[in-house]
């Protein structure tokens, strides 16, 4: 039987931090995860470090959190990050003493909050409505945070801890009030697995809830469901927030070669397979347009939706934005008298290194580990040559090097990723997955949303050995359902033609609409 | 550019003009909207009756996009997992409204035969009727029906028992030799395809410095150097008994010639598998059809940004490539719109509506944006947004939700006609050549009677 010290259940942002930090610390370590990585609401958010500035008037705990994790982000996490900055912006209608109670609040916090005259902010970002009347600089900046977490895992694989994608866990074993371990089914296989283990750390984000009950904790979370929209130019190369308390509709992030408009908030029950709709999608896009008019004209080229956990009371929350954004981090020995399970929730991306560090100070107070946290200081392992938002390194290389040579080799013509990178990515993929090769390269994240590459990719997995030609064809198909999901609600003008082009591609050529 | 003046044109530039330029014969018969195969076969149609004809196309029309091959009807209903043997026996069950129903078999096997006279007149034979469907490979290893495929394709037919061997050419993205050949000869141990397959990929072909492409492929096969060294090497890669496929590539100009050399040089059966966009198949068919048109008489203006209609009453007198009043006019009798669908640009869309873009058309479509779409993308069922167009009478004349005749003069061919989701029950080309054909003839004889 598969024997360890801990046990990390969830294979998001908080998950991935806590296996880092445990290895670390020398501690012995394997993380479970039901799907793939970032298949929650890690990789379903608009990839923004925050600057906490917009958690300063009405949730300063979480407001001096993000300050502090920004600074720790960039010195760790540098290749992944952009640092942009950011402005918050008033329109005529916005409140009027919101920017002055702002930058007391952010002064107060120490977060670096500067006013500039709307002149500055036109000059240095053309594309903000001329409308505005007062701005602040603040150090929003954006970040890839599929590439931030997995060199997360891969760092704690470095250290000895281990990954596995597609185990779900099913049962927590107890020894009386001790645990003892767990029951997880391998949801490829659909065989059962029992790993043991002294401590339980949850990290299921949304899923928090269920995975304590199953400890027979009970561990309220509250679900708010957030929708994005992807614009397929950057328009503004700066953090784009609305100066007003937090609402749908009041960020634009520049992240990669995209625009990405956040974000909506509405409690749901369900947490499963969140969906963006065509409402949501308008409502982003009209409140976007007031502070970045050319909204109105750039494609759309992708919308979907997270599901926040929050810690909080259920009681009268229409929209969840009132409740929050700080984590807990919990010992249920202490508070449930279940010994050796932990759980740490609630919180944000840009604060995922500090809540790990929490929860396993927590466990090694427990122990009697004295190792200090070193995951502030240790920068985190990115693959050789990457660089976040690289699109116009790349198209300069490319210049440079042989045209004609260079061009059959970029196997995404959107995101200028070549042959080369992909396979050698496919050679570290562990299960074959379009999804994760797309999050690992960028390829198929661009204007076609992978349309033309995507079969392209499943070529050089099953050329790699990857999958087997019975998988191809119903890898690449379910690939081409979950990416209608994304698509179908920013459907008209030039996307709906390109998309005709794409549906002609897969059901005419290639017959895919019968195939078995 | 846009600094000088605009000014009305004088003899001295007509003087310069070239003897081609459209602006010299403005008044014509019919004139067509739309370069894809529905348009050119309506031209080809109302040519034939000897009308006078004019062909206007912002681009280059569709047929690049497609794989050269003519659906007619591969699946009824389409739901159905089982392709249709016989095209014109499924025609016959289809809905009342369907474009197909509208001609009824008898012009639909006029005009697929009137295609296939047209394009052998070319020197580039379709094989192939409307009796019977033909399974062929596609680049990613499933199987097609479809009805006339060129001569070049014929030995791809997956009823042959013969094994073949898949060449690709290293750098060439869209065909995995390999991959293709696995997919194949799965569908072959379940008993759907008649023969196995094998891959092999061709090291780096000499293009002159060139990126290896479709077209650059193509470009060098017409050359013959480059496939006398090809020989050698494919003659090293294959088996005995084996057939050979290659991607559509073999040549631009004589795809035929270089198809029965290649065949007689290497000694064995050779065929081509449709690519992805941009389709050389396509490209052909496209250049041979409009030269045909030309020598008929048929004048062609392609490439250019905006089209306005002059209308009176309900009649449409011209359009005017730009802006009326400061630009040409060309008048016709009777007028064709074979814009197409979404990708031809004959359909936009914006957040709340489908529209028609030449004429304002009525389309009929849901108003809520989420019934223009199914929650699955590959469903038989369709995506409703696909069957969304113009409806038409019997002579193919655009009406409204009344049922009456919206524009005196107008005819429709294509895939701007509503009812055909070409996609799903693979009926594109099929629609194309039969909706052109007809429309064509009768806006001929509407022009002859005014």
């Amino acid at each position: 039987m598969l024997k360890t010290e801990v046990i990390v259940i969830g294979g998001g942002a908080t998950g991935a931090g806590v296996l880092r930090d445990l290895a670390l610390r020398g501690i012995e370590a394997i993380l479970l995860e039901k799907k793939e990585l970032t298949s929650g609401t890690s990789g379903r958010n608009h990839g923004l470090l925050h600057s906490g500035a917009r958690y300063a008037v009405n949730d300063p705990d979480s407001g001096r959190e993000c300050i502090s994790e920004n600074f720790f982000l960039k010195k760790i996490a540098a290749p992944c990050i952009e640092v942009s900055g950011g402005f918050f912006v008033s329109l005529p209608d916005d409140p009027p003493d919101y920017p002055d109670k702002l930058l007391r609040a952010c002064k107060h916090l120490n977060i670096p909050a500067q006013e500039i005259s709307p002149l500055d902010v036109l000059q240095k970002e053309p594309a903000v409505s001329s409308k505005i009347t007062r701005a602040i600089h603040v150090p929003d900046g954006s970040l890839d945070p599929f590439r931030l977490i997995r060199a997360n895992v891969e760092d704690a694989e470095r250290h000895g801890a281990k990954f596995f994608s597609h185990r779900e866990v099913i049962e927590i074993l107890k020894d009386g009030e001790r645990i003892k371990g767990v029951k997880v089914r391998d949801a490829r296989t659909g065989e059962f697995l029992q790993i043991q283990s002294r401590f339980i750390i949850n990290a299921g984000g949304v899923w928090a809830g269920k995975i304590a009950h199953l400890a027979g904790v009970s561990l309220e979370v509250l679900f708010s469901k957030g929708s994005l929209v992807v614009l397929s130019q950057r328009l503004v190369n700066t953090v784009i927030n609305r100066c007003r308390p937090p609402s749908s509709g009041d960020i634009l992030v520049p992240n990669g070669p995209a625009l990405i408009l956040g974000t909506t908030s509405k409690t749901v029950e369900e947490i499963e397979n969140p969906a963006p709709d065509e409402e949501e999608v308008d409502l982003l896009i009209s409140e976007g347009e007031k502070m970045v008019p050319e909204i109105a004209f750039t494609r759309a080229i992708r919308a979907y939706a997270g599901v926040r956990p929050l810690m909080g009371a259920r009681e009268g929350q229409e929209d969840g934005r009132r409740i929050s954004r700080d984590f807990l981090a919990l010992n249920h020995g202490e508070t449930d008298g279940v010994k050796g399970f932990y759980s740490v929730v609630g919180g944000k991306l840009t604060t995922y290194r500090l809540m790990a560090e929490r929860v396993v100070d927590a466990l090694c107070k427990e122990t009697g580990n004295h190792n200090p946290c070193s995951t502030a200081e240790k920068p985190l392992p990115f693959p050789e040559g990457y660089a976040f938002h690289d699109l116009s390194a790349k198209l300069y290389g490319l210049g440079k090097s042989d045209h004609s040579q260079g061009m059959e080799e970029i196997f995404c013509e959107c995101e200028l990723v070549s042959r080369k990178e992909i396979t050698q990515e496919i050679q570290n993929l562990v299960h074959p997955s379009l999804n994760e090769m797309q999050q690992r390269t960028r390829a198929g994240m661009g204007p076609c949303q992978g349309g033309f590459c995507s079969h392209r990719l499943t070529a050089l997995m099953a050329e790699a050995g990857k999958i087997t030609p019975a998988e191809s064809l119903s890898l690449l198909k379910n690939f081409l359902e979950e990416r209608w999901k994304g698509i179908r609600p920013v459907l008209w003008g030039p996307q709906l033609r390109e998309e005709q082009l794409i549906q002609a591609l897969y059901t005419e050529l290639f017959n895919l609409d019968h195939h078995e | 550019m846009t600094e000088r003046p605009l000014r009305t044109w004088g003899i001295f530039d007509l003087m310069i003009l070239e003897p081609w330029n459209p602006f010299l014969f403005m008044i014509y018969d019919v004139i067509v909207i739309g370069a894809g195969l529905a348009g050119l076969m309506a031209a080809e149609s109302a040519a034939s009756k000897g009308a006078k004809v004019l062909l206007l196309a912002k681009g280059l029309g569709s047929l690049p996009l497609t794989t050269g091959c003519i659906d007619v009807l591969g699946y009824f209903p389409s739901t159905s997992q089982i392709p249709l043997a016989a095209p014109l026996v499924g025609i016959k069950q289809l809905a009342g409204h369907h474009p197909y129903t509208q001609l009824g078999s008898e012009e639909i096997i006029a005009a697929l035969t009137r295609f296939q006279k047209t394009i052998a007149s070319e020197n580039y034979p379709y094989n192939g009727s409307g009796n019977a469907n033909i399974l062929i490979p596609t680049s990613l290893g499933s199987l097609h029906p479809t009805c006339l495929i060129p001569e070049t394709m014929g030995q791809g037919d997956l009823s042959l028992a013969e094994p073949a061997l898949l060449l690709g050419f290293e750098g060439l993205k869209d065909f995995f030799p390999q991959f293709i050949a696995n997919n194949l000869t799965l569908l072959h141990e379940k008993g759907r395809v008649a023969s196995a397959f094998r891959g092999e990929v061709i090291k780096r072909p000499d293009l002159g410095g060139k990126a290896t492409n479709a077209l650059t492929l193509a470009q060098a096969f017409d050359n013959k150097d480059f496939r006398e060294r090809l020989v050698k090497e494919v003659r090293s890669l294959l088996h005995p008994g084996e057939r050979i496929g290659f991607p559509a590539v073999l040549g631009f100009h004589s795809p035929r010639e270089v198809w029965m050399e290649l065949q007689e040089r290497v000694g064995v059966k050779i065929f081509e598998i449709p690519l992805p966009p941009p389709s050389v198949p396509g490209l052909r068919l496209y250049h041979l059809l409009k030269s045909h048109l030309q020598k008929k008489g048929v004048r062609f203006f392609v490439g250019f940004s905006k089209l306005t209609p002059s209308i009176e009453k309900n009649r449409i007198i011209g359009l005017t490539l730009g802006e009326p009043g400061k630009n040409v006019i060309y008048r016709a009798s009777a007028f064709i719109l074979a814009t197409g669908q979404f990708v031809g640009g004959g359909l936009d869309s914006d957040r709340y509506r489908i529209f028609e873009t030449l004429l304002g058309l009525p389309i009929r479509y849901p108003e809520n944006r989420k019934e223009w779409f199914r929650p699955t993308l590959l469903t038989p069922e369709g995506q409703p947004f696909n069957g969304f167009g113009v409806e038409v009478d019997r002579n193919l004349q655009p009406v409204d939700f009344q049922g009456r005749i919206v524009y005196s003069n107008l005819f429709a061919a294509g895939g701007i006609i509503t009812h055909a989701d070409s996609m799903n029950e693979k009926s594109g080309g099929g629609v194309a050549i039969s909706t052109g054909y007809v429309a064509g003839k009768s806006a001929a004889a509407f022009a002859k009677n005014h």
